[in-house]
C-alpha cells in the first residue's frame, strides 16, 4: 500500500526538505501533497485521502494550532495522524496538542532519521508516541 | 511597544551559542564567534536580513539576523543538498527566514524554559546594502559570527 503524505509549512524550503526525508525512508510513498497553511491543508484533506501529515505551527492564514482545532471539530484528527514539525519548543504546547490528538512532535531542525522513525511508528510498525529531536 | 537591543552579557552569550549551534544543525555550516577585537569593515556583498517577532507572557521581542547573499545561498544549498549555483533567490531567502525562526524558537526555550509558551511570527525578509550592514553591526548588542570569513550579524531586542 502506498502512503499519501501531506506537508504543511509556509516555507518552501522546509516542504522540500521534509519531502526529501519522506522519500528517503524506504516506505512505499504514493503522492506527497503540499500546503502553505492550515486552511489549504484542510481543503486538501477534504479532497484526498492522506495517511500522514507533517505540519508546522507558525503559519499565516491558519496556523497549526487552529488547523488541529479545525481537524478535531471535523473529526479528521481520528482519520489522519498529525505530526507537528516546529521550532516551538514549549512542552506545555506539546502536551496541549497531544491531548487534542496530535500524534508526534518533531523539533526543527530535524534529521531524516527523525522523520523515518516517526513514519515507522505511525504507519504501523511500532505504535509509540514520543517526542523526537 | 518600543523594543530595545539586549545588552546583557549572559543573554548575548546564549544568543551566540544558539546562532552557532542552529547554523551547524540546520545547514552544516560552521561558524565562530567574532571576538570584536577588529573594527567592523564594510561588507563587499549585499545581505539578506530576516526578522522574527516573539510574544509570550515572560517576554516579547524580536530577533534579526543578517547574512551575506553568497553565504545565504550556501546555507540554502546545504539544506537542500544542492550546489549553490542551483539555488534560486526564493530558496535563499526562505532558508534565512527559516534559520531565524529556528534561532528564535531555540533561544526563547533556552532563556525562559520549555514550560513557557511563545507565539512566533512568520519571519519576514528584506535585502540590505553593505552601508546598512555596517551600521547594523555597530549597534549596541549586535552579535557577529564569522562563517568562512563572512560576517553574519544578529540583534536581539526586548520590549
Amino acid at each position: 500500500m502506498a502512503y499519501n503524505i501531506l506537508i504543511v509549512d509556509d516555507s518552501a524550503i522546509v516542504r522540500k526538505v521534509v519531502g526529501r526525508a519522506v522519500r528517503m525512508t524506504g516506505e512505499d510513498i504514493g503522492e506527497i501533497f503540499e500546503a502553505t497553511n492550515g486552511r489549504e491543508a484542510i481543503d486538501i484533506l477534504d479532497a484526498q485521502w492522506i495517511d500522514l501529515m507533517f505540519a508546522d505551527l507558525n503559519m499565516p492564514v491558519m496556523n497549526g494550532v487552529e488547523m488541529v482545532e479545525e481537524m478535531e471539530r471535523q473529526g479528521k484528527l481520528k482519520e489522519t495522524p498529525v505530526v507537528i514539525v516546529s521550532t516551538d519548543r514549549s512542552e506545555m504546547r506539546m502536551r496541549e496538542l497531544k491531548a487534542r490528538g496530535v500524534r508526534e512532535y518533531l523539533n526543527k531542525p530535524f534529521t531524516p532519521e527523525g522523520i523515518r522513525d516517526i513514519m515507522s511508528r505511525l504507519l504501523g510498525k511500532t505504535p509509540e508516541n514520543t517526542t523526537t529531536d | 511597544m518600543e523594543m530595545k537591543p539586549v545588552q546583557d552579557d549572559a543573554i548575548l552569550d546564549s544568543l551566540k551559542q544558539t546562532l552557532v549551534g542552529t547554523l551547524e544543525d540546520f545547514a552544516f555550516v560552521f561558524a565562530e564567534i567574532d571576538s570584536g577585537d577588529a573594527p567592523p569593515t564594510l561588507p563587499a556583498d549585499d545581505y539578506i536580513s530576516a526578522v522574527v517577532a516573539f510574544t509570550g507572557s515572560a517576554q516579547c521581542g524580536e530577533l534579526q539576523v543578517a547574512v551575506p547573499v553568497a553565504q545565504a545561498k550556501e546555507i540554502a544549498a546545504n539544506v537542500l543538498g544542492l550546489e549553490p549555483e542551483d539555488v534560486g533567490d526564493t530558496e535563499t531567502i526562505d532558508a534565512i527566514k527559516e534559520w531565524s525562526n529556528i534561532v528564535a524558537g531555540a533561544l526563547t526555550a533556552t532563556l525562559f524554559g520549555v514550560e513557557t509558551t511563545f507565539l512566533l511570527s512568520a519571519p519576514s525578509a528584506t535585502a540590505i546594502k553593505p552601508d546598512d550592514v555596517m551600521r547594523f553591526q555597530q549597534l549596541p548588542g549586535a552579535v557577529k559570527l564569522l562563517t568562512d570569513g563572512n560576517p553574519v550579524v544578529a540583534l536581539l531586542k526586548f520590549s
